[in-house]
């Protein structure tokens, strides 16, 4: 007998959430086929069977949190005497279980999952029915392929009653949940005395003549109340202070004009102006290893190495996907880094380990049209820089002539228990003297 | 003087239908409508008949038998084999007052009057402001064997063309009170007769002359929990016989009756849906642009919210019906199909 664990998706993971398992028990499940998604303070993703066999016991259901190295189930391996995991040699129950990990990228499975609501807390009434009632065998609690499939019936009864779905277990083909299912659930909660979950909203005041009436009341993402928890948890524990320098970009708004379409066609990516401020800013991290640091305690701990954090929204919120080792590339692996990165992270592809790490952050709201930001720190990073919008604005030039230039704002929000004004400021003046002084067409690799 | 020893026919006098009811009071449907006729016509003077072989011979499938002797030849009339003429004289008449009933051997021969039908006919009225009080009779309908010239059921063209009610009874006691119904309706009305109930399904009747059914409502002829059927016609026995033999297996079906199909009762057709939240819809008629297909578009414009399941239909393909019995089994709904609809839709 195999043991499933609950893998550690990172080094800082200590707990995950199953969202649903893919097998039902009694399954046959081949080695490396999904097994099971799970979700993390930042990424969901699917995990492989360590083992080929047949999936005998589920011990975690859908929906509930256990920390890392939780058994979650066993599977009896298909061959003992074959090659798989030696875990399957000795049945013994003290054999190191296999260790499940991530799959590299389950984007097909994986993506309906973060649109439908099935991955919030089991409420209450759940917990105590499960607890309770443990399910006999012959009723696994995993869902079928079609538990996504929500008529209109049943998602119209489900937020009458404040009914999470995620909580119901389809009885329709392939697992889908029926009108009767929900139905059913509705009155099993009702003799339970639980009130709904979400109770409608409020009668409104009377409205004003062409005001709107209508309130929605919806849970929140996994995804969003994990960047609730993060921003808070920042914002209460850092001293955050913000300094803003403007450069003149002009030459590189020339730069990138000038090249962006052989750089497209040369390296199948579009050429964006943040890998340039990535670029400049991994020189100036360098110059200023404190602002590359973070806090522990009484310590400060250092990195020789710069992993970029760069922001990304998407679908279900903010993620920010790390390049690993930016300080070896140069202009161009930035920028493929970035393009594949935010892709991965807008088709919900990143695996965990792509999203933790980061030494410092940047965010660049200036596509939206933003002229200056003050962002909050991203934990436990130390500064966070923002790269606003590039507008053209009449500037004194060297021979005191007004002349329109590209500009932008650049600022950083900082932890002021690590670093001071000075150096902080010293920083950014550093980026802006890069920026604006730099020859970056060599390091695009383009010929001129 | 014979007449006092004569039996008393429907109203009293001695000629009477040919078509009589069952010694325990019940009556064919074919009866029923004869029935209808005779007591319309008994009531109201205005009343006629007309259409080829009503009189002498009692109509091609002796609906109109013993009318001739009792009513006499000016409200009984055998018209030339033109269906155009017989629409044209039903308005004409209807505009100077009269309340014509136009027999039609088979519906399929309606469509030779169909410019007359749905021109003038459905028109009328709002072009001049003179109701035609006319009703289009005729037998309609497949699974006899009668191939495709004798076994169209024609009510999406007459319920497409506006202005003409369409009614598709599946009972006796509905045929005889929507036919009343339909003679005191000021607007036309289309009575179409489905030929292959005609004397397979009998039930007991009103005999009280002012019992009508209502024109526009459906009825649900069985309830249940899981799926509602809503058909009219001759499926409805089968929607019927399908219900029954999954009841057995633990699905419960509801089977709505339309009994009209235009103006369409929508009402009990969303009721029901809101019940079982899982419909299928069987027509008789075609497939395409069909009674069917406008019932399923209702459903999922209308209780979208309810449903469980995408609606379903069950219709023949827009094809000539087939001559062959085996090829027109195969193309008419069936009570096996129906069944397997009814639990493929249950278990969707």
């Amino acid at each position: 007998m195999t043991s499933v664990q609950m893998p550690q998706l990172g080094e800082t993971i200590v707990e995950g959430t199953i969202i649903r398992w893919l097998k039902r028990e009694g399954d046959e499940v081949a080695r490396d086929e999904p097994l099971f998604e799970i979700s993390t303070d930042k990424v969901d993703t699917e995990v492989p069977s360590p083992v080929t066999g047949r999936l005998v016991r589920i011990l975690v259901p859908e929906g509930q949190t256990v920390p890392v190295g939780t058994q979650l189930a066993e599977i009896e391996a298909a061959d003992a005497q074959g090659d798989a995991a030696p875990a399957q040699a000795t049945p013994a129950p003290s054999q190191a279980p296999a260790q499940a990990t991530p799959a590299p990228s389950q984007a097909p499975a994986q993506a309906p999952s973060r649109s439908a609501p099935s991955r919030r807390e089991p409420s209450p009434a759940t917990a105590t029915a499960a607890a309770s009632a443990p399910r006999a065998p012959e009723a696994p609690p995993a869902r079928g392929p079609r538990s996504r499939v929500l008529s209109p019936v049943v998602r119209r009864l489900a937020a009458e009653h404040g009914l999470d779905l995620s909580t119901v277990e389809g009885t329709g083909s392939g697992g889908r949940i029926t009108r009767a299912d929900v139905e059913a659930a509705i009155e099993a909660r009702a003799a339970a005395g639980v009130p709904a979950a979400r109770p409608g909203p409020a009668p409104a005041p009377a409205p004003t003549e062409g005001a709107g009436t209508g309130t929605e009341v919806r849970p929140l993402s996994h995804i969003r109340k994990a960047i609730a928890k993060h921003m808070l948890a920042s914002v209460n524990e850092t001293a955050r202070a913000w300094t803003l320098v403007e450069v003149n970009v002009e030459h590189l708004v020339r730069l990138r004009e000038r090249t962006k379409e052989a750089f497209r066609e040369r390296y199948g990516v579009k050429l964006t102006y943040l890998p340039f401020v990535v670029r400049a800013t991994v020189d100036a991290l360098r110059a200023h290893p404190f602002v590359n640091a973070r806090l522990d305690g009484d310590n400060v701990v250092l990195h020789d190495y710069v992993n970029m954090g760069i922001a990304v929204s998407y679908d279900a919120g903010l993620i920010v996907p790390v390049i690993k080792g930016v300080d070896g590339m140069n202009t161009v692996g930035i920028a493929r880094a970035i393009a594949d990165l935010a892709s991965r992270a807008r088709a919900h592809e990143l695996r965990p380990d792509e999203v933790q790490g980061a030494t410092f952050t940047i965010t660049n709201p200036g596509p939206y049209g933003s002229l200056v930001s003050l962002p909050i720190i991203n934990q436990p990073n130390t500064g966070i820089l923002s790269l606003d919008a590039i507008q053209k604005r009449p500037v004194v030039v060297d021979d005191d002539a007004i002349a329109v230039r590209h500009m932008v704002y650049v600022s950083m929000s900082w932890d002021h228990r690590l670093i001071d004004g000075e150096i902080a400021t010293r920083f950014l003046a550093r980026v802006k003297e890069n920026l604006e002084t730099w020859d970056f067409a060599e390091d695009l690799g383009l010929d001129r | 003087m014979t007449t006092a020893t004569v039996e008393a026919g429907a109203a009293g006098h001695g000629a009477e239908p040919r078509g009589k009811r069952t010694e325990d009071g019940q009556a064919t449907y074919l009866v029923a409508i004869a029935e209808a006729l005779w007591e319309e016509m008994e009531r109201d003077d205005r009343v006629y008949l007309l259409g080829e072989d009503i009189g002498v011979y009692g109509g091609a499938f002796k609906v109109t038998e013993g009318f001739l002797d009792r009513f006499g030849p000016d409200r009984v009339i055998d018209t030339p084999i033109a269906e155009e003429t017989i629409v044209g004289m039903a308005v004409g008449s209807a505009m100077e007052g009269f309340r014509p009933v136009a027999e039609f051997q088979y519906a399929d021969f309606m469509s030779s009057g169909f410019d007359e039908i749905t021109t003038v006919l459905a028109r009328y009225h709002y072009r001049s402001g003179v109701p035609l009080p006319v009703v289009l009779r005729g037998p309609s309908g497949g699974g006899v064997r009668a191939s495709s010239f004798h076994s169209i059921n024609p009510e999406p063209w007459f319920a497409h063309a506006g202005g003409i009610k369409v009614i598709c009874p599946a009972f006796p006691a509905d045929a005889k009170g929507l036919l009343k119904s339909a003679i005191r309706d000021d607007n036309p009305v289309m009575f179409l007769e489905h030929k292959w109930i005609y004397r397979r399904i009998k039930e007991p009747v009103p005999d009280d002359p002012d019992a009508l059914e209502p024109i526009s409502v459906a009825r649900v002829r069985r309830e249940g929990r899981d799926v509602s059927v809503i058909t009219y016609g001759a499926m409805v026995h089968k929607a019927l016989e399908a219900a029954e033999e999954l009841e057995r297996a633990g699905i419960s079906a509801e089977v709505v009756d339309l009994r009209t199909v235009y103006p369409l009762d929508e009402e009990t057709v969303l009721r029901s849906i809101e019940k079982t939240s899982r419909a299928l819809v069987v027509s008789e008629s075609y497939r395409f642009v069909g009674i069917g297909a406008e019932v399923a578009a209702t459903i999922a414009e209308k209780a979208f919210e309810h449903l469980d399941a995408p609606v379903a239909r069950l219709s023949p393909p827009n094809l000539p019906v087939p001559f062959s019995p085996t090829l027109e089994d195969a193309f008419l709904p069936q009570v096996a199909d129906i069944r397997t609809a009814i639990e493929r839709l249950s278990a969707w």
